[in-house]
């Protein structure tokens, strides 16, 4: 079935992307209100430094977390997601969910940048855009699942969204649809190097790989909650502008000159002083084994003894700069509506190197005179690949993480990979044996394509080819509930996962965004474009 | 009638000298250059190990997607087929597409050439201003031993501002003048201010070694019987150093000047990046991390024809100072 296997290839694409532009510093992906006891200022420009280009600037063909940061000032979505999980309005003012429809009653005020009116239609048109598999979005699968058709009444200003498969998150994804106005809509090519939405700043200057300037959308009045776009402290303009290296975007915090950026590292350092800070929990520490027969990860008593034999506290540390903490579950950008639950704690094994060297022998992994263990011919040997990120610390740590486990008879190969290759690696030749993959999800749903199902030669994203009858069966289950419902059994399935060990979040380590002369609301990666404010520095 | 019987003997005169001969040597020399440095640009796709397509859209990109970018930059077509499309390209002013951009490579380039261009010219500009005005003095200052401590303090001052690369200058530009005083803006262009930094981090290093070469150039000249002849003709200091001894100081001055000019060219590509100057460094250096090949391709065929270009230039400028070289030369 090609348009199953595009879509599978798709959602991959799209999620790791959205993963890798956290892990970069594209854009905060955790909820925060920045607060100050600062006056607004009179006006201004509210600068954003962003780690890479946003690329294509049509919403339904980028999968980038950069891109998604900068156009959620440029374009709405039928309703908004608070930091606790709360559906508030934005282009409808009113909705009903259930897991198969959800209708939303749009705003009769709504107008486009430029000047048209949006419709019902044109809200519909939006979701099957990316639903069309032949338009080969790549949010097909992750924002919006395949099969799910939108119809709008233009007269009622209804819009109808129906799913052939209960989706008990079908409500909440429509949350991260940016609504695209007609004339966008029947010239996609248009809105690749423009914007034509409803947002609260219409794109006025595009200098691709050098910065993007942001005008206000006039008469503004459907944000978040009903939010106007106006008030002290509201910026004149919005400039967002590409800066990938950490220590330039530091010392534009520090001067003054952008009001927004990320910086992890050393730099991080420098910026103790006059700002304030949105931090976001990245899974940097998942490691990933590949279950492929002939792979060592494949033997459960390999993945166990690995587990076993692994300080995790002090590879945290180590890893991390002392910036890390303990895992307590896969999910961990916000708003998550099953935050709060820790999968993770007693559900891995505790640090006992004698315990692992036992289970090693038990497996029938015999040392060899060179001290590397063996089992029917085959040594231990382990090609454990990273993306390094620029960060010392991590390659410290992936070398703390190879020494700990030859002190258990393995013979580790540590190759640092820049993200592409990595991901070559991990999806392509598939030649590794263990991984350090960061993925960043905020529904436990858009787990399920890389953990389970068909694997990248298959047609799938299952990457490390994990064969868990038990996950699959909860998540099929969670499926069909809707919102905290189906929490527990999603925690069920991730536990699952867990004993089997077939994937280790061995830690997290925490995303800094700094703020400074300025306030805004961000919630999962978006910008609520309203509630940007400049304050007096 | 009368102004063809005047030119043709100056025709001739120019035909039958060394000149044709040199500037043929030189546009010679040039295409060839220039034909290498095309044919490298093109095989830098085709000397990536494995595919460049898909090393460039990730492993995770569809088959589809590797597909229709391997049509699109030709790369299923035989090799000679493929050079000889981007050659003719070339000449029509096709660059071909940016994989991560999605942006013709031209546009991109036509966009941030004038930046990296300005900061070169300006850069080049204050170097020399700077170093023939100063080396200049200085040797009418320490000529025949005098002011041993000018000397010293000049080469010794010369010596570290050279040895400070200029990338490193400007992370300490920017530490003080930006990050520290807030006088400038410490990255990207927010006007003339913008350019301060950048430019001074280019300028300083090789203005500091023209100046010495300045000096060691004007030292030998003072010391030529023809500058003693117009001193004891009792002609005015100033004009003695401008008129008989500076023009005679300046081939070799010339010849260096060049030389600094290619390398500020390829000295933006470190300092654009550490400024966030929206010039062709900073796009470089992400396309050589993203394997963006065709804009790589694209910005090292510029490069190379800008260094190319102003190695020609020098050569046409040494020429007419210094016609001698030329008939040597021819």
């Amino acid at each position: 079935m090609p348009g199953t296997r595009h879509a599978a290839t798709a959602a991959a694409v799209a999620l790791l992307a959205l993963a890798s532009g956290c892990g970069s510093g594209g854009g905060s992906d955790s909820t925060s209100d920045s607060t100050s006891r600062a006056e607004p200022a009179a006006g201004g420009t509210f600068s954003l430094a962003l780690a890479s280009d946003p690329g294509d600037l049509n919403p339904a063909m980028t999968p980038s977390s950069v891109a998604r940061t900068m156009l959620s000032l440029a374009y709405d979505t039928l309703v908004f997601q608070r930091e606790d999980g709360e559906i508030v309005s934005g282009l409808a003012s009113r909705w009903e969910a259930t897991p198969r429809s959800a209708t939303f009653t749009l705003r009769d005020d709504v107008q486009c940048a430029d000047g048209s009116r949006l419709t019902a239609s044109d809200v519909a048109d939006n979701v099957n855009f990316i639903t069309n598999p032949r338009n080969r979005s790549p949010l097909l699968g992750v924002l919006v699942n395949p099969g799910v058709r939108a119809s709008g009444d233009d007269a009622a200003g209804v819009v109808t969204v129906r799913s052939p498969t209960a989706d008990g998150f079908l409500l909440t994804s429509m949350a991260s649809v940016f609504i695209v106005c007609r004339g966008g809509l029947d010239d996609p090519r248009s809105i690749s190097r423009a914007t034509n939405g409803t947002g609260p700043w219409q794109l006025d200057e595009a200098v691709p790989d050098d910065h993007y300037s942001f005008v206000q959308h006039r008469g503004y009045a459907w944000g978040p909650d009903g939010a106007r776009l106006g008030g002290p402290g509201t910026p004149d303009s919005v400039n967002v502008r590409i800066v990938p290296n950490i220590t330039t975007t530091a010392n534009l915090l520090l001067s003054g000159e952008v009001n927004v950026g990320d910086v992890n590292g050393p730099d991080a350092e420098r910026l103790r002083d006059g700002f304030t800070t949105i931090d976001t929990i990245e899974t940097s520490g998942e490691t990933w084994f590949n279950h492929t027969a002939g792979r060592p990860g494949a033997d459960p008593v390999v993945r166990r003894a690995l587990a076993t034999g692994t300080d995790m506290t002090e590879l945290a540390n180590v890893a991390t700069g002392g910036n890390g903490q303990p895992s307590r579950g896969f999910i961990t950008l916000q708003p998550n509506q099953c935050s709060g639950g820790d999968t993770v704690s007693g559900n891995l094994p505790a640090f006992d190197v004698e315990a692992a060297k036992t289970l090693l022998e038990e497996g029938g992994w015999r040392a060899g005179a060179d001290g590397v263990r063996s089992k029917d011919g085959r040594a231990l040997e382990i090609s454990f690949i990273y993306d390094a990120k620029g960060q010392d610390a991590r390659t410290a740590g992936a070398e703390l993480l190879a020494s700990q486990w030859e002190d258990l008879g393995a013979k580790v190969e540590l190759r640092a990979l820049p993200e592409a290759q990595l991901n070559e690696q991990l999806f392509g030749t598939g030649a590794w044996d263990v991984a350090w993959a960061t993925f960043t999800f905020n529904l436990p749903s858009q787990m399920v394509a890389f953990v389970s199902g068909p694997t990248p030669s298959e047609g799938g994203a299952n990457f490390p080819a994990i064969r868990n009858e038990q996950y699959s069966a909860d998540a099929a289950r969670a499926t069909g509930l809707v919102g905290k419902e189906s929490c527990p059994v999603w925690a069920d399935a991730e536990v699952a996962l867990l004993r089997e060990l077939d994937l280790v979040p061995m830690f997290d380590s925490v995303n800094k965004t700094y703020v400074k002369n300025a306030e805004l609301t961000s919630v999962g990666g978006q910008i609520w474009g309203s509630s940007l404010r400049l304050l007096a520095g | 009638m009368s102004s063809t019987a005047i030119d043709a003997p100056a025709a001739d005169r120019f035909l039958s000298g060394p000149w044709p001969r040199f500037l043929g040597r030189r546009l010679l020399r040039l295409l060839v250059s220039l034909w290498v440095l095309v044919t490298f640009s093109f095989l830098i796709v085709h000397l990536v190990p494995g595919d460049p397509v898909r090393a460039a859209l990730g492993a995770r990109a569809s088959a589809t997607s590797v597909a229709e970018w391997e049509a699109r930059l030709g790369l299923n077509d035989p090799l000679l087929t493929q050079y000889g499309d981007y050659v003719s390209g070339l000449f029509q002013g096709r660059l071909g597409e940016s994989l991560q951009l999605r942006l013709p490579v031209w546009d991109v380039i036509s966009e941030r050439l004038p930046n990296t261009l300005q900061l070169v010219a300006l850069a080049f500009l204050l170097c020399v201003l700077v170093a023939v005005p100063l080396g200049a003095l200085l040797a009418i200052r320490t000529q025949n031993g005098r002011h041993r401590g000018s000397e010293l303090g000049f080469t010794a001052g010369a010596v570290v501002l050279t040895t400070i690369p200029d990338f490193c200058l400007a992370v300490g530009l920017v530490a003080l003048l930006g990050v520290s005083l807030e006088l400038l803006p410490v990255a990207g262009d927010s006007g003339a201010s913008s350019l301060v930094i950048p430019v001074l981090a280019l300028a300083v290093g090789p203005a500091a070694a023209l100046a010495r070469i300045v000096r060691v150039e004007m030292l030998g000249v003072l010391g030529q019987d023809y500058v003693r002849t117009a001193r004891a003709k009792r002609l005015p200091p100033r004009r003695v150093y401008l008129r008989h001894a500076l023009p005679n100081a300046l081939t070799a001055t010339l010849t260096v000047g060049g030389l600094i000019l290619t390398s500020l060219i390829a000295g933006t590509v470190l300092v654009e990046n550490v400024i966030a100057w929206p010039g062709l460094g900073p796009t470089l250096v992400r396309s050589i991390i993203a394997k963006d090949y065709p804009m790589v391709q694209g910005i090292v065929l510029v490069y190379g024809t800008l260094v190319l270009l102003v190695n020609l230039l020098v050569d046409v400028a040494l020429a007419l100072v210094d016609p001698r070289s030329t008939v040597r030369e021819s």
